[in-house]
């Protein structure tokens, strides 16, 4: 089972659409964008709808300025992660997980083969489909972990 | 402040602190609530308190609960940190997303690819009988 998990193509995690905006959109409607959609990550295109880079919650924490509330202005492109990294329809969990710990970060966009993004995976998204290849472990936890046996006991 | 949160935050390049009053965990303050009420509210960090924009009493772990609460939590409760307490609430540690997941690749790295036949889910096996 582990290895066909490891293997399973990461089209196959889940089947969201990325949020897109253009280089020139002002950090603050990509926040709000964040936020209204719930999402930790947008993927920045150019107008040919070509992945260009990357903007996510660690960005706003790391490359907002704390002192210049002018922030809101700046257009994403010039704090994005440029070029990330990426993966194919095809790639595997596995493959996707590696680039993600060599890179150290927790989004990674699913691109074709014009390099238009497909899906944008994210860890919890990977995590949450691990989880379901083992349902009998979470469905079986009890209501609070405190309750969790852990010794056969009974009469 | 939240500006001192965030120095560390970036210094420790951790995605989170934890916020204690003595031994006890009053909250946590991620980078999803510095994009949610700090970014998205436009709020001055340097003018706003942590307590004031952080997560309150969070959920915690005890360092003998199973990675399967872990997890649990992490995909239900939609978040990406856990505080390891002891029996008394205190913090010992915290749990990552990144930790669990990077232990993931550390597991997946030594399974073999398997054999074309594997991939496919078995289909109906006519085992006879009436």
């Amino acid at each position: 089972m582990l290895e066909k998990l490891a293997w399973t193509p990461v089209h196959k995690v889940h089947q969201r659409r990325p949020l897109c905006v253009s280089p020139e959109t002002p950090l603050s409607e990509v926040v709000d964008l964040m936020r209204e959609h719930h999402r930790s990550a947008v993927v920045v295109t150019d107008p040919e709808g070509r992945l260009v880079g990357l903007f996510s919650e660690r960005d706003a924490l790391t490359r907002l300025s704390h002192t210049d509330p002018g922030w809101t202005t700046w257009p994403v492109g010039e704090v994005m992660t440029r070029r990330p990294t990426t993966v194919g329809a095809e790639d595997s969990i596995r493959s996707a997980l590696q680039r993600m710990k060599e890179g150290d970060f927790r989004h990674i966009p699913v691109v074709d083969a014009e390099f238009r993004p497909l899906l944008i995976v994210a860890m919890r998204d990977i995590l949450a489909y691990v989880a379901e290849w083992f349902p009998q472990e979470f469905v079986n936890l009890p209501p609070s972990p405190e309750l969790e046996a852990h010794q056969r006991w009974g009469g | 402040m939240v500006s001192k949160a965030v120095d560390l935050m970036r210094e420790r390049r951790s995605g989170c602190v934890v916020v204690l009053d003595g031994e006890q965990i009053e909250g946590i303050f991620t980078e999803r609530d510095f994009l949610c009420r700090i970014a998205g509210e436009r709020l001055n960090p340097e003018a706003t308190p942590v307590g004031e924009v952080m997560t309150r009493s969070p959920d915690t772990l005890r360092a003998t609960d199973t990675l399967t609460w872990a997890v649990n939590q992490m995909v239900v409760g939609g978040y990406r940190n856990i505080p390891i307490v002891d029996d008394d609430g205190r913090l010992l540690s915290l749990l990552s997303m990144r930790d669990i997941v990077w232990h993931m690749t550390e597991v997946f790295a030594e399974v073999d690819r398997p054999s074309a036949d594997e991939t496919e889910p078995a289909g109906w096996v006519d085992e006879g009988g009436g």
